[in-house]
């Protein structure tokens, strides 16, 4: 294995294969909506249960390093796993869905693309750009926010669902952070239809 | 001065937004990964300068440990995706 997205691909066949709900989320998607920028990890988030978490590393090549210690994520009460390709590098981090609203919004929603040239789960752009702008809002990090005004940049003023963004981030208390970034987007917009 | 920068900044962005916009989506995930390997080359040359004895294995673990630590810098902040 030699690419970070051999062992993405490998894990999408894997949990294909064996029927486990699950959507790619973090820079994967947001990279596939927006503005790509380089990244050394994939993020999951899976609806699963126990027994399939055990088909799931069983069926992983001895490439997949997976983390004997399991942690426990305290802000969502919920699983996460840490797997890594160190001969690459990359890591993949698996987290189970939690009971977050906008977390089982966004799985509820989540659409069935190509990925790696595979079917693959993502959620919409609406929801990555919810996301991004929670974590810029809560971590502080100027690269989800980036990643928020790269997504709505690319994809465009109008083909965004505003209602349902703007609903979630008023939810989350994050309506002047999104407001930041669109305006940033609106910026690159203008400037694409000026030409 | 501060003007300046931001419309530059503004220029560099739009360019940005054209050329993915260009790409298919398949091509900007693949981006990804690849300008991660691609950096990853160029802190190896980095690494093989400073460390002139050490061999491909020695200088893989030394990158491992870069991105460690620049991976526990990025953890402490984060929120489950």
């Amino acid at each position: 294995m030699k690419h970070g997205e051999d062992a993405v691909g490998a894990l999408l066949d894997v949990l294909n294969a064996l029927g486990i709900e699950y959507m790619v989320v973090g820079s994967f998607s947001s990279n596939r909506y927006g503005v790509p920028r380089a990244t050394n990890d994939a993020d999951f988030v899976l609806r699963v249960i126990a027994p399939q978490k055990e088909q799931l590393y069983a069926a992983l090549s001895s490439s997949f390093r997976v983390d004997p210690q399991a942690s426990f994520e305290m802000v969502t009460g919920t699983w996460r796993q840490i797997i890594e390709i160190p001969e690459i590098p990359f890591t993949i981090e698996l987290f189970e869905l939690s009971r977050d609203p906008h977390d089982q919004s966004r799985f509820a929603r989540r659409t069935r693309l190509t990925l790696l040239s595979r079917d693959a789960w993502l959620p919409t752009p609406e929801d990555v750009v919810i996301q991004k702008i929670r974590w810029s809002h809560a971590a502080k990090r100027s690269k989800d926010f980036d990643d928020a005004v790269a997504v709505m940049a690319v994809q465009g003023g109008a083909s965004l669902d505003w209602s349902y963004i703007e609903r979630w981030c008023g939810e989350h208390g994050t309506l002047e952070r999104l407001a930041e970034a669109k305006a940033e987007a609106a910026q690159v917009w203008e400037m694409n239809d000026a030409g | 001065m501060e003007d300046r920068i931001a419309s530059d900044a503004r220029r560099v962005m739009l360019a940005k937004v054209r050329q993915a916009r260009r790409m298919t989506e398949e091509a900007r995930v693949l981006a990804g990964p690849q300008l991660f390997a691609r950096a990853c080359e160029l802190m190896k040359e980095g690494l093989r300068h400073d460390h002139p004895g050490l061999d491909d294995d020695a200088i893989h673990q030394k990158l491992l440990q870069c991105l460690r630590i620049h991976s526990r810098l990025d953890h402490k902040r984060r929120l489950p995706r």
